[in-house]
């Protein structure tokens, strides 16, 4: 089943002269338990198709579907409740909140989403999988940027999404770190069946991906 | 409430600053509305002692105590119980050894409403003409009951026979005596019989053409320097809920944009605006709450720190008002960055 299609999307920005059309006619499709690799060089348009498929920009044509939901038809709330309930995001520069802990980084989803969230056993067992079990009262100032990567990581499991979109997720990492934050979303994709999609122009990634596209000036096609 | 509390706990320095300016305004204001009450008390302390609601007094004397006259031929035969005359004459109280006073010399008889009105604290009304019950101010001065000592530099020496608290007008201590010492001290005529008659009733007729009532209000609003001062101390408190207004406002902007990113992140996540708005609101709202605890608990201190020659009076009911007056400031102060926060673009954390 697809959790992520989009169907026929283009996208322009600006008006009159200054028009421009950022993606053109776009396809694509991300299934649960799939890693699927976006990779470009700046400006080709992989953030744009980033925010139009967690909801984030309405495109100018075309339709998107998240979870089964049509983005297009869904009021502004609507796509909050999807991207809180179905989507979780790995930004590049992570983003934590500087003034929660590790541990209250998830409370703060309990507080908005009471129900559908990790178990604290589950929570537990993915904080020991990262390795960030001895973090969990550190607050992310104290923390390596790989390892706030890998809350940052955690923090968008946690509602137990069934998209996880990863913006960039290797670009402030070492290259040691690169293969390793890698595997670990693919991990997320084979083994807790989710569909992540990595946009990135780190090719290191493409061996540890399922699908591979290139986006270039705004076109989207499938790596051979 | 849980992003304001972890927020404000990490950043302690940050708003413990914010708290502070909040407390130094709160601190201010609380002073400021304690002398304007106090001042306004002591000059209407007697006043207010006497339970009247109206006063009459001649037409031409643009309401002024001090100005107006009243002839026997003017005044009724008789008075109603309702009604008592008051006799007011500026006097000067000189004793060798002790300072000299500076006060105001109501005459009264001892039959009518406001005589029976004065609450002691010790001795006894006045008795003959050369007796006064002077307010308590007087014992600051050194005086104290059985004292003798002349007045305006009049013949005659008086005697205190008695003390009572809060006896003030426009300020300065009174000195209770009976009406048929006024005429001497006020150097008038004894065709005068008083200054006013003071009425427990709204609006008694003034009963002949030079005479005129006033409702107590209106007498107040035209006691000496009175609405000056509470205008002054209006605006002066007014200037002041305004600047907490703009400081709370800039404050609470300046680290709303410093947290705009983080804030897109949430909205990106999912987290509804109105969680982040609430986290805002929540923050002022604690904010200007600990600051007037603070600024309350200062203010205490400092009433107690200081003389009673100070005139500072403390009126729960106003206080709160001027403590709600603020919070709901501040939380107008917070609406200004929630503007922001709702307009905040969860696309701008997307992409390089």
């Amino acid at each position: 089943m697809q959790a992520l299609k989009i169907e026929h999307v283009d996208q322009f920005f600006g008006t009159g002269a200054s028009r421009v059309q950022v993606l053109h006619d776009v396809n694509f499709e991300a299934k649960a338990g799939e890693l699927s690799l976006i990779l470009g060089p700046s400006g080709s348009g992989k953030s744009t198709l980033l925010t139009i498929a967690g909801g984030l920009l309405t495109p100018t044509k075309g339709n998107v579907q998240v979870a089964g939901v049509e983005l297009g038809q869904a009021s502004a709330k609507q796509k909050e409740q999807l991207r809180l309930n179905h989507l979780g995001f790995v930004l590049q520069a992570y983003h934590l909140l500087p003034f929660l802990t590790v541990n209250e980084q998830f409370k703060l989803v309990d507080h908005v989403k009471k129900s559908g969230n990790l178990s604290a056993d589950a929570l537990t067992h993915l904080l020991e999988e990262l390795g960030l079990t001895p973090f969990v009262n550190a607050y992310p100032s104290s923390l390596s940027g790989g390892q706030q990567q890998r809350v940052a990581i955690a923090r968008a499991l946690y509602p137990d999404p069934a998209v996880v979109l990863a913006d960039e997720p290797t670009a402030a990492l070492d290259s040691t770190r690169v293969m390793q934050v890698g595997q670990l979303l693919q991990d997320l994709a084979h083994d807790r069946q989710k569909a992540v999609v990595i946009v990135t122009h780190d090719v290191r990634l493409r061996a540890l991906a399922d699908h591979v596209y290139d986006m270039v000036d705004g076109r989207l096609t499938q790596a051979q | 409430m849980f992003l304001a509390l972890k927020e404000m706990r990490k950043e302690k320095l940050r708003y413990s600053l914010i708290i502070a300016m909040i407390v130094l305004i709160s601190y201010l204001i609380f002073i400021l509305t304690s002398l304007a009450l106090g001042l306004a008390q002591q000059n209407t302390d007697a006043i207010n002692s006497w339970g009247m609601q109206s006063i009459i007094m001649n037409k031409d004397a643009d309401i002024s105590l001090s100005q107006s006259l009243i002839k026997k031929s003017q005044a009724p035969s008789t008075l109603p119980k309702s009604q008592a005359y008051i006799a007011q004459a500026p006097i000067v109280a000189k004793k060798s050894g002790h300072d000299q006073v500076s006060g105001t010399f109501i005459g009264l008889d001892n039959d009518q409403f406001v005589a029976k009105k004065i609450t002691l604290t010790s001795g006894h009304l006045a008795k003959s003409r050369y007796q006064l019950v002077v307010d308590d101010a007087f014992k600051e001065s050194g005086y104290k009951l059985g004292d003798t000592f002349k007045l305006n530099g009049n013949a005659h020496a008086y005697t205190i026979v008695g003390f009572t608290h809060n006896a003030k007008m426009s300020v300065a201590p009174v000195a209770y005596g009976r009406l048929s010492a006024w005429a001497t001290l006020k150097n008038v005529p004894t065709t005068m019989i008083a200054s006013a008659i003071v009425s427990t009733k709204t609006a008694p007729k003034a009963g002949n053409s030079a005479l005129h009532t006033y409702d107590k209000d209106t007498f107040v609003q035209k006691l000496p320097g009175y609405s000056a001062q509470n205008m002054t101390f209006e605006m002066m408190i007014g200037f002041l809920l305004v600047i907490s207004l703009i400081v709370i406002a800039v404050f609470l902007y300046i680290l709303t944009m410093q947290k705009q990113q983080n804030y897109a992140v949430l909205r990106a996540q999912g987290i509804p605006g109105s969680v982040l708005v609430k986290s805002t609101l929540s923050q002022a709202f604690l904010m200007v709450i600990s600051g007037l605890v603070i600024g309350v608990i200062l203010t205490v201190v400092t009433a107690m720190a200081m003389p009673s020659a100070v005139p500072m009076a403390f009126d729960v009911p106003i206080l709160g008002a001027v403590a709600l007056a603020l919070v709901v400031i501040a939380m107008l102060g917070a609406v200004i960055p929630v503007r922001s926060i709702l307009k905040v673009d969860p696309v701008s954390v997307i992409g390089g």
